[in-house]
């Protein structure tokens, strides 16, 4: 049986030195848990997709996942724990500082540069996730369609998702009332 | 405080595709209730990016943080967790059982399809507010369009180190912003 500590750890890792949030994470993860052989490479895919359609973020959607798999609620808790918490200490002492230097030029002028990063990593995901999930123009047509109803209409992102699930079932009804293809 | 614990519940209930779909769904809580300014928050999408680990528990620990303290920031994170928990392996059963069934992929098709559209809004915004001064097209910066080229080169050769990308993102603005 894996040790508690042992899962504790190898999250506390990831979270602690994963720049790029939750997408940049799943490889490191994969590598880590796969590697020690604590759960097979078909299983963690598997996990892969249900964290990425669950609510929540993805990191710790897969630690839940994962932590599970190995040792029940226990190891979800202790991996869940592992991830989070490089997160919160550092952001708590970052948070704590700026309160005082926010104001400061040289701050501000340094937040600027980064956002500029931030716009190219944002990009940088949107190809990763739409070269794979824009399958055909169709889709490339409702993505587009979700951005615009948020972006120029106000739209809450809540209804987005509540709309696609409504779509995906419905196409699934007409497709079998066809009784043929998929789109 | 109930407030905040209000929020985040809700918002990790109906983040779906991960932290970078909370970015909008966190702005359209925090700031149009007044709490933080859109200044703040965009500073604060900054450090989350900037620092490791989940984006989402980043800005949450953030957002807590500056309302209420220690106990904030741990109150916020951890109610943007605990509806992943409940969801999370119950969902995991049904899926794993039923993903090769034609309703679930195409709740799938659908549903990362418009994921992309969010994180593409997340990207307006971002953007909007790195280049530009106002809503005006006409206020954007040059200095910052400048900047943002050489850092695209730069991102291009150190893709697989991006703190680095950032590293320089923070001194450069120093320097010509």
């Amino acid at each position: 049986m894996v040790k508690l500590l042992d899962i504790f750890f190898v999250f506390l890792k990831i979270g602690a030195l994963t720049f790029g949030g939750g997408l940049a994470m799943l490889p490191i993860i994969k590598r880590a848990v796969v590697g020690r052989s604590w759960i097979s490479e078909h299983e963690f895919n598997d996990y892969v997709a249900v964290a990425q359609v669950a609510p929540g973020m993805i990191a710790i959607n897969i630690a839940i996942l994962v932590g599970t798999h190995i040792r029940k609620r226990v190891g979800a808790l202790i991996a869940v724990l592992g991830v989070a918490l490089p997160s919160i200490i550092v952001i708590m002492v970052i948070a704590s500082m700026l309160t005082e230097f926010a104001d400061i030029l040289v701050v501000q002028k340094a937040l600027k540069g980064i956002i500029l990063v931030v716009v190219i990593l944002l990009s940088a995901a949107i190809i990763d996730m739409g070269s794979k999930a824009i399958q055909n123009i169709y889709l490339l047509v409702y993505a587009l369609a979700c951005f615009s109803a948020v972006y120029f209409f106000q739209f809450s992102t809540i209804y987005i998702i509540l709309i696609s699930f409504a779509l995906g079932t419905l196409l699934t009804i007409i497709a079998s009332k066809v009784g043929g293809k998929n789109a | 405080m109930l407030n905040l614990i209000y929020v985040f519940l809700y918002i990790g209930l109906f983040t779906i595709g991960g932290g970078l779909v909370a970015i909008p769904l966190i702005q359209q809580q925090v700031v149009e209730r007044g709490w933080i300014s859109v200044g703040d928050f965009y500073g604060m999408i900054a450090i989350a990016e900037s620092t490791p680990g989940p984006i989402g528990i980043n800005i949450a620990t953030y957002v807590g943080f500056d309302q209420f303290g220690v106990i904030g920031a741990l109150l916020a994170t951890i109610s943007f967790i605990i509806p992943s928990f409940i969801i999370v392996s119950v969902l995991s059963d049904l899926l794993k059982k039923h993903r090769e069934k034609a309703l679930v992929k195409n709740w799938f098709l659908f549903v990362k399809a418009a994921i992309v559209g969010l994180i593409g809004y997340s990207l307006v915004n971002v953007a909007e507010f790195a280049f530009l001064e106002d809503k005006n097209i006409s206020s954007i910066r040059l200095q910052s369009v400048l900047l943002f080229a050489a850092l695209i080169v730069a991102y291009y050769f150190l893709r697989k180190k991006p703190w680095i990308v950032i590293v320089m993102g923070a001194i450069f603005g120093i320097i010509v912003l």
